[in-house]
């Protein structure tokens, strides 16, 4: 049986059509290998080969792994959330509703994109921290640092600009008293949240422009500098592995 | 008659063999120069399938807390009606209440004094050694242990004290809002902790236990804050040690 799909595997991945999509071919040589990440636009991203001790369990807790999880998930519930919702007043809360009685698993999706996204916060700042005290942004890992400080910016503002969205009162006075903050700039500070809100008070445009920023313009920045921060990676010489055996070194 | 094959041909692919390189290295040595020969892997399967396995297991985990819990959701927005208190999302909840004190300090200087510094880290902290390990370079440990409590001690101070006798414009009502603009507990906050940090780089004259120092207030007191603002502040901003206790209204 096992030999069967093994055969059958085998047959797909010798196809012409789809060796001329994935180029690296059959076998198991470490030549194949490295041309399955080399060779896809992708995984090239990444380097071909990793330090062994920088996959254990303690080199990084996965986190930034498990950021990027969160944000694979949240993508995903997010766009499957689009389909229900509208952008405007008070149309928006009704598909909160109608998430919640009418559509199929709606409160399920909701929860997961919810949690998911607080689960992201905490996970950024986490793998700040991490980073932090392993000494790891140390030269030639300067400018990742700095991806990954608008990361977490990033992250913060996806997250508050998500938080209107269900246009219920926790969105709407949390947004407001978020808004109110921005008054605060000096000279240009009520500009500034003119701008932001797309009106003097949290409104239908208010609601429309974190609708945009927090389904377009934001996830695409995001995935750019997570491309980027994961492309530095491979750059900057891959992960500390941490302490190496042969160093020894204080602890 | 010798063996007319005098040579073996042989394609390695042994993945702990990674190509030789000679460098010359003159005047400074980064640290990559320090990285020994040492055993890898192939990032496709190894590296690949164990992340997959990692975020598979947080989606099962993120999947069961959603089958658990709800997110919230309250009534219909309604701008006529304000919730007291109108709380801004956990994250900000620290920053919210250093605006509380003043909302220039609070929302402007403070988060771009934070952001500013958390992206200069790199540049001012250049001396090789102890990357990637935990607390790498020596005394770290002690600095973050001291750090820690010294940060715990200023902002449990400073919050006790703003909350038991109020601050400036309780003490001087008609003071003009400039004064309170400049002092208030937040500005105090980042003053002391930049004092320290001062402190630990004369001191140890090492800029990483500085930026270890730093950065550990920074840790602390925005713990802190997030927790304090989260429990502990009701109608009004007013202080309650618990929710239960908030004026029924």
């Amino acid at each position: 049986m096992a030999n069967t799909i093994d055969r059958l595997v085998d047959q797909v991945r010798e196809n012409r059509i789809w060796r001329s999509i994935f180029r690296s071919g059959t076998g198991d040589s470490n030549l194949r290998r490295s041309l399955f990440v080399q060779q896809n636009v992708f995984l090239h991203l990444f380097s071909v080969k990793a330090r062994k001790r920088t996959l254990e369990f303690s080199a990084t807790w996965y986190l930034g792994a498990l950021t990027f999880g969160t944000f694979l998930v949240l993508v995903i519930t997010g766009i499957l959330l689009m389909l229900y919702y509208h952008p405007s007043v008070p149309q928006a809360y009704a598909d909160m509703k109608d998430l919640q009685f009418v559509v199929s698993s709606g409160v399920f999706l909701r929860n997961l994109h919810r949690w998911s996204a607080h689960a992201m916060v905490f996970l950024v700042f986490a793998h700040m921290f991490k980073v932090f005290y392993r000494g790891a942004y140390r030269p030639p890992r300067e400018f990742n640092w700095v991806v990954g400080v608008v990361l977490l910016l990033m992250t913060l503002l996806l997250s508050y600009t998500g938080y209107l969205l269900p246009w219920d009162q926790l969105a709407f006075w949390a947004v407001t008293v978020g808004s109110n903050i921005a008054s605060a700039v000096p000279v240009m500070g009520g500009k500034m949240r003119f701008l932001m809100l797309g009106g003097t008070a949290v409104n239908a445009n208010a609601l429309l422009r974190f609708y945009v920023l927090h389904c377009v313009i934001l996830p695409f920045a995001a995935i750019l500098f997570i491309a980027i921060h994961f492309w530095r990676i491979r750059k900057d010489g891959g992960i500390y592995p941490g302490e190496s055996p042969a160093e020894g070194g204080a602890k | 008659m010798s063996d007319p094959k005098d040579f073996v041909a042989v394609v390695d692919s042994d993945v702990r063999k990674t190509p030789r390189r000679i460098a010359f290295i003159t005047k400074r040595t980064s640290p990559q120069v320090h990285v020994k020969d040492e055993e890898r892997v192939m990032t496709y399967p190894e590296v690949f399938f164990r992340t997959a396995v990692a975020v598979q297991v947080l989606t099962i985990v993120l999947v069961i807390i959603s089958l658990l819990w709800d997110a919230p959701l309250e009534g219909l927005a309604d701008p006529m009606h304000t919730p007291n208190p109108a709380k801004a999302p956990w994250y900000f909840l620290g920053l919210q209440e250093l605006v509380s004190y003043s909302a220039f300090t609070g929302g402007m200087l403070i988060p771009v004094i934070v952001l500013v510094g958390l992206a200069l880290i790199p540049f001012l902290d250049r001396r090789p050694g102890g990357e990637g390990v935990w607390f790498g370079t020596p005394g770290e440990k002690s600095t973050f242990w001291q750090s820690l409590f010294f940060a715990l001690a200023v902002t449990v101070g400073m919050l006790a004290l703003t909350v038991n006798f109020g601050w400036l414009r309780n003490w001087f009502p008609h003071i003009h809002q400039l004064w309170i603009i400049a002092i208030n507990p937040g500005s105090l906050l980042v003053l002391i902790f930049a004092a320290w940090s001062l402190l630990i780089l004369k001191r140890k004259d090492s800029v990483r236990l500085a930026a270890v120092s730093l950065f550990t207030c920074f840790l602390v007191s925005f713990t802190l804050l997030t927790y304090f603002a989260t429990v502990h502040r009701g109608p009004n901003w007013h202080f309650y040690w618990w929710p239960s206790q908030w004026p029924l209204h």
